[in-house]
């Protein structure tokens, strides 16, 4: 029976389509019989579909048909095919993708936004193919020096290594200890030292002479030993380009660069540079830096000498005697009686071996100190200190140019990466925008 | 009685036999480019397609503007019709389609249709069995206007899905195709819409089912 249903509110639709199940459709209408609600329900249902079915149709206006043709012979061609304009909404077949792209690809088809963004790209161009041009330009825009130096970023503001723009107030350190010195320089360095050690057992020698050095000089023909160091303060109209240059320097001459570091403040770029160049090229290399580029200018040159001679033969003959010592433990300790005695004979011999390499380490450093003089280079930008250099308005505006392009292009970059940073966020906000968007249009369109 | 799609008027003049076979043909040469093979189908179907814009968009006016605008898109668009379902379901969906878009121009509700020019109710002639039913002999004299009103407070969703089906008679596959949803979403909507539309009526006086019981089942 159907008093087990309850109301059938659910099935009256389904009733008045006939969709019904025989079964079900006999239960429905056994329930309407007893149900006085659900009948009066039932028939307002079925008298809207009534009216609904028998609505009468409106006629159009007259003409419709003709005014249609007139339209469709006014699109021109009678091709069936023709792009109508205006026709956004036709669905391809069926079934349509999403809502959401059709939609998407309606808007993109209407156009308009097209020869915009054609602009913008040849605007976008242009900009680029003139600030290419112009940063390009051999002229004084580079103030400064390629100098015959084969250098990369030679001269022009635009060339500067990216890394060295994004840098900013930050500083940029360079550190190429021996390790990383070119193979070159290493086969230079110790070819120089194999003539330096050539001399070297003949410094063993009285150290009465050896007093009295004073003077600063190239190698010292006496055999001193000496550890020098050259000072130069320079300033250069480019200081990335200097110091590149002064690392080209010291490697010609077999030296490498020890510590290099470029620093930027604003405007203001400076580089420091430890170079470490064989003992007797000193001078040329000195020289040589101090012409390092066509506008550069020596503020300060000094070289230092520490004569270490007289500790140099200390330990050599301290060690010397260490030897001596080292060898009789040894003897020692092979005839030493009972395992006590041998035990302190060990331990000696392990304190007079660790002097010994003490001493060694001290001896080699000090050999390499004087095979390597040590050249301290500290550049500083000449022509940043003077951001408006002499030019012509022409120059003037090319450089301005360049500089605001460099300007955008490094906000450019931080808009990307801003870009990326909120992409993640955004792709949420938009899913749900889309969401309740969709939801939205469902609700109201369907 | 299980069954009764069958004694449904059809708004389309489109009977069996062959005609579908002539529509075909029809389409087929619109499609090659025959303006006179199209405005023959304009012809056939300017009435549905009016009527349904009119009872989308809510005015006469409109609603030709509208019904123009679906043939003309209909037309450029023939290349894009593969065949693959009924010339009448393309078109529907054209329609609600560019109805659609008309009323989120202007994003504002339709006025409740006005009566059509030729606003005599088709009475009680459509024999749906029953005849002598009070309560329908009413209606189908008098609530017609009341109908076309009540339809234009029906939110637009019901009520496409409501004119499809029940004012021009597509099954509910066919409802599902043009609104592109699915079989059992257009079932519902319907139903919902009917439900609806019931109550409006009930609510002005013009049926009963809100409550109290009428006399005949």
């Amino acid at each position: 029976m159907t008093g087990g249903l309850g109301h059938v509110d659910r099935w009256l639709n389904d009733w008045l389509d006939g969709t019904l199940s025989e079964a079900r459709h006999r239960a429905v209408e056994r329930h309407l019989a007893a149900c006085p609600r659900c009948r009066a329900r039932a028939d307002g249902l079925r008298g809207t579909v009534q009216g609904l079915r028998t609505l009468a149709p409106a006629e159009p206006p007259p003409g419709f048909a003709a005014r249609v043709r007139q339209r469709i012979e006014a699109l021109g061609a009678g091709t069936g095919a023709a792009g109508h304009p205006e026709a956004e909404a036709v669905p391809a077949s069926f079934p349509v993708g999403l809502p959401v792209v059709t939609r998407l690809a309606a808007w993109l088809r209407r156009g308009g936004w097209g020869p915009a963004v054609a602009a913008a790209a040849v605007l976008v161009f242009l900009v680029w193919a003139a600030g290419q041009w112009l940063s390009g330009a051999p002229g004084p825009m580079g103030v400064g020096g390629s100098g015959g130096v084969p250098l990369p970023v030679a001269g022009s503001e635009a060339g500067a290594g990216p890394e060295q723009r994004a840098s900013g107030a930050g500083e940029q350190v360079v550190d190429s200890m021996a390790a990383a010195n070119p193979a070159s320089g290493a086969e230079a360095t110790s070819g120089a030292g194999l003539a330096s050690d050539a001399d070297r057992p003949g410094s063993v020698r009285p150290p009465g002479d050896a007093e009295t050095a004073s003077q600063v000089q190239a190698q010292d023909p006496a055999g001193r030993m000496l550890i020098r160091t050259g000072r130069l303060e320079m300033s250069v109209p480019d200081v990335e380009a200097a110091y590149r240059a002064a690392e080209a320097v010291a490697r010609r001459h077999g030296g490498f660069v020890q510590n290099a570091r470029v620093d930027r403040n604003g405007p203001m770029q400076e580089a420091r540079l430890t170079l470490r160049v064989p003992d007797d090229r000193l001078e040329t290399v000195m020289d040589e830096l101090g012409e390092l580029a066509p506008g550069a200018r020596v503020d300060a040159r000094s070289i230092d000498a520490q004569d270490i001679s007289r500790e140099y033969v200390d330990a050599r003959a301290r060690v010397e005697n260490l030897r001596a010592q080292e060898a009789r433990l040894r003897e020692l300790a092979s005839r030493a009686g009972d395992v006590e005695e041998l035990l302190r004979v060990e331990q000696e011999l392990w304190r007079v071996r660790g002097e010994i390499e003490q001493l060694e380490g001290q001896i080699r450093f000090w050999d390499q100190a004087v095979r390597l003089a040590t050249v301290e280079v500290f550049l500083k930008g000449a022509g940043t200190v003077s951001p408006e250099p002499p030019g012509t308005v022409w120059e003037r505006a090319r450089q301005a140019f360049v500089r605001s392009l460099l300007r955008l292009g490094s906000l450019g970059q931080g808009t990307v990466v801003l870009v990326a940073a909120l992409l993640p966020y955004a792709a949420l906000v938009g899913l749900g925008g889309g969401v309740w968007l969709w939801w939205r249009r469902r609700g109201a369109a369907g | 009685m299980p069954h009764r799609e069958g004694g449904r008027p059809q708004p389309a003049p489109d009977p069996a036999g062959h005609e579908p076979a002539r529509e075909e043909v029809l389409v087929e040469r619109a499609r090659a480019g025959d303006v006179e093979a199209f405005t023959a189908l304009v012809e056939r179907y300017e009435v549905p397609v009016y009527n349904l814009c009119l009872q989308l968009v809510g005015q006469p006016a409109d609603a030709a503007d509208v019904a123009q605008e679906v043939f003309l898109r209909v037309y450029t668009h023939l290349a894009r019709f593969r065949g693959d379902a009924r010339f009448r379901t393309w078109l529907y969906r054209v329609a609600v389609n560019t109805c659609r878009d008309e009323l989120r121009r202007r994003s504002r509700r339709p006025a409740p249709a006005a009566a059509p020019p030729s606003g005599r109710h088709r009475g009680g002639d459509a024999g749906d069995g029953g005849s002598g039913d009070p309560v329908r002999a009413v209606l189908a004299r008098e609530a017609g206007a009341e109908v076309q009103a009540a339809l234009g407070r029906l939110p637009e969703p019901f009520r496409a899905a409501v004119v499809l089906r029940d004012v021009h008679g597509l099954s509910y596959q066919e409802v599902a195709a043009v609104l592109g949803v699915a079989t059992g979403t257009a079932k519902s909507r319907v139903h919902r819409g009917r439900v609806l539309l019931r109550d409006m009526l009930a609510a002005a006086g013009w049926l009963p089912g809100r409550g109290e019981g009428g006399e005949t089942p």
